[in-house]
């Protein structure tokens, strides 16, 4: 312990003890007395200068504060930067204290030296961390006043100059509605959320801001962090992409309907040849001939457009009340002989339990089946020469109805499966619009239902439409369109 | 005793759509050809292979469809290898479609390409070139 003459003896273990580097020198800048925590950073020192000691210096620093002390008696507070006797930087806070003799003369100064080497460390990594993150961040008051901004945020939206953030992010007169940063204040969490600004240079700026507390009181924090990252160039290739995507879809739309068109122009020239030539030859059977080709692509013309206009117009359901078997069996009716004429099994599985009546579009729902046991059809075709197989199955579970259409066909790869519900396309030429699968995605969703597939190379296509019960549509008011419920006779759900 | 009729060059028609496969079939037995017609690209090579066609005729469908694929099938096999084909299309770029099925099968490229609506008259003068061992035509 050390013996100090210029302080109170119960003060010399405070002397000692304290966490700070402490050393008393006189007019000569001599040491005369330190604490351990001096001595374990500059040796024992006691009989040196401190500019010896601290600096290696001969003589007195420039502007030393002891040499200032000693002129005015005052006391000062300053940071210094320096060594350690390893060579080290070290950053520290420095009081300096006059310590006055019986005469009331300053006869020594008492230097007390804090060691901030490790906070301005974590300061300098704060500081390049705020200022280089490449990210627009802003420290605002409660008042939503920015008090802080970084780099990016200067550059981008302008120096705060004690402007609100609405201000300064969207050059608003008002806070925002869903202000992050007040929602922060309110509740202490973090809370995210994009926006779009405008820059000083009036350009817009899309961003997504994150906020989070800072120096948490017992009112809450006083100060919000607003940390956003700039989304404007990642919007913008968003946008460009979209809008590649809808030209990429409108030319293979254009594309498809050309494709589809120019193949039934092609039936009706033939149409106009056959029967030409058929009359030219006064053969009537090619004459007949012919004019069956062109009423048969005009009726495809006029389906085409059909089903465009049925597309384009959004036309509602007409629901009726009707046993779904039924339907199911009519196409298996319908389609079952040219199946067989092309090798192709059709089957119906009506389920272990019978499926009741249910309410939907009848027309609607025998067209979409119809679609889907003819992509089947179509899947066999070009499957191979195996024996192929159309399974379709109506079940009910859960209170949901599902029609399941599956085929042993040729199945769909990556790409095609992509496009099964892009308009146009189709992997039938001449022989689809390329609506159908739209059409029916529609029907669909018109009644709440969804519409999904399985499908793998070479193994076949599953195409399920399944219907939730309770989100069918009701029957319409007895009396209007569609209100006709064959089996039970009434106009009203049962 | 009559001269017997020389043989009639043979054509084969590859077209999933009946009314335009009928057409070009006409058209083409009206102009003298003999006309193997196909709907359905699959099997159709044993039929190729037997009918020994002089000029094929395919639709390619869609282009990432069946027929390039059945264009390579037909370049790999032996008998066919060689025989010009007219590609029927309703895709607006010929010339695009063309060099899109050039490396099929490693045999030669499509020789002709017709756009639909297909004219009568086209599609056997075409043919008539192809026969004659004219040039390859480019639409």
């Amino acid at each position: 312990m050390s013996s100090c003459p210029w302080l109170p003896a119960d003060r010399t273990l405070l002397f000692d003890e304290i966490p700070c580097s402490i050393v008393v020198v006189d007019r000569s800048y001599t040491i005369v007395d330190r604490n351990p925590a001096f001595a374990a950073i500059w040796g024992d020192g006691l009989g040196a200068t401190c500019h010896e000691l601290t600096r290696g210096r001969p003589g007195p620093c420039s502007g030393c504060p002891a040499e200032k002390t000693f002129r005015d008696g005052e006391r000062r507070v300053l940071a210094q930067n320096g060594r350690d006797r390893h060579g080290k930087p070290v950053h520290t806070l420095v009081h300096v204290a006059p310590v006055h003799d019986a005469g009331g003369s300053v006869s020594h100064v008492a230097i007390m030296s804090t060691d901030l080497t490790v906070t301005r460390r974590l300061q300098e990594e704060y500081q390049t961390l705020f200022e280089q993150v490449p990210c627009f961040v802003a420290v605002v008051d409660r008042d939503l006043r920015v008090v802080k901004a970084n780099r990016l945020f200067r550059r981008v939206f302008g120096e705060p100059d004690g402007e609100r953030c609405y201000a300064l992010f969207k050059h608003r007169q008002e806070k925002c509605d869903d202000c992050p940063a007040e929602r922060t204040f309110g509740d202490g969490g973090t809370h995210t959320s994009r926006h779009v600004g405008v820059s000083r240079a009036g350009e817009e700026t899309h961003y997504l801001v994150s906020t989070a507390a800072l120096q948490p009181g017992d009112d809450g924090p006083t100060h919000v962090i607003e940390m956003a990252l700039d989304l404007t160039d990642l919007t913008r290739l968003e946008r460009e992409k979209l809008e590649a995507e809808r030209l990429a879809a409108v030319g293979q739309t254009v594309a498809g309907l050309a494709h589809g068109v120019k193949n039934m122009l092609t039936g009706l020239e033939g149409g106009m040849y056959v029967t030409s030539t058929g009359l030219k030859r006064g053969d009537p059977k090619r004459t007949s001939q012919g004019w069956e080709m062109l009423e048969r692509n005009i009726g495809r013309i006029s389906s085409l457009v059909k089903s465009l206009l049925a597309f384009s117009r959004g036309e509602g359901p007409r629901p009726s009340r009707f046993d779904p078997g039924e339907v199911v069996r009519e196409i298996h009716d319908l389609f079952c002989q040219s199946a067989a004429r092309h090798g192709v099994e059709l089957r119906v599985d009506a389920g272990a339990a019978p499926v009741g009546p249910v309410v939907m579009d009848r027309d609607g729902l025998r067209s979409c089946l119809e679609n889907l046991v003819s992509n089947a059809l179509d899947a066999c075709l070009v499957s191979g020469p195996a024996p192929c197989v159309i399974d379709m199955r109506l079940l009910e579970r859960d209170g949901t109805v599902t029609f399941e259409v599956a085929d042993s066909g040729c199945g769909m790869d990556y790409d095609v499966k992509q496009k099964v519900f892009t308009s146009f396309f189709s992997t039938k030429g001449a022989g689809g619009t390329g609506l159908g699968l739209l059409l029916t995605r529609k029907f669909v969703q018109q009644h709440g239902g969804t519409i999904t597939f399985d499908s793998t190379p070479g193994r076949g296509t599953t195409f399920r439409l399944s219907f939730p019960r309770q989100r069918l549509p009701e029957l319409p008011p007895e009396g209007g369109p569609g209100a006709t419920d064959p089996e039970c006779g009434s106009s009203r759900r049962q | 005793m009559s001269v017997p009729a020389p043989p009639r060059p043979r054509v084969a028609v590859i077209d999933d759509e009946p009314d335009v496969s009928t057409f070009l079939q006409l058209a083409l037995e009206d102009a003298g050809f003999d006309v193997l017609v196909s709907n359905t690209p699959v099997s159709v090579l044993q039929g190729l292979r037997a009918f020994a066609p002089h000029v094929i005729c395919l639709d390619v469908v869609m282009p990432e469809r069946l027929g390039p694929s059945l264009l390579t099938d037909i370049r790999r096999t032996e008998e066919l290898r060689e025989v010009p084909v007219v590609i029927l299309s309703g895709l607006p770029d010929g010339a695009r479609t063309l060099d899109g099925l050039d490396s099929g099968g490693g045999g030669p490229p499509p020789a002709a390409f017709l756009e639909k609506p297909i004219d009568a008259a086209a599609l056997v003068l075409t043919v008539r070139r192809l026969l004659a061992g004219g040039s390859r035509a480019r639409p």
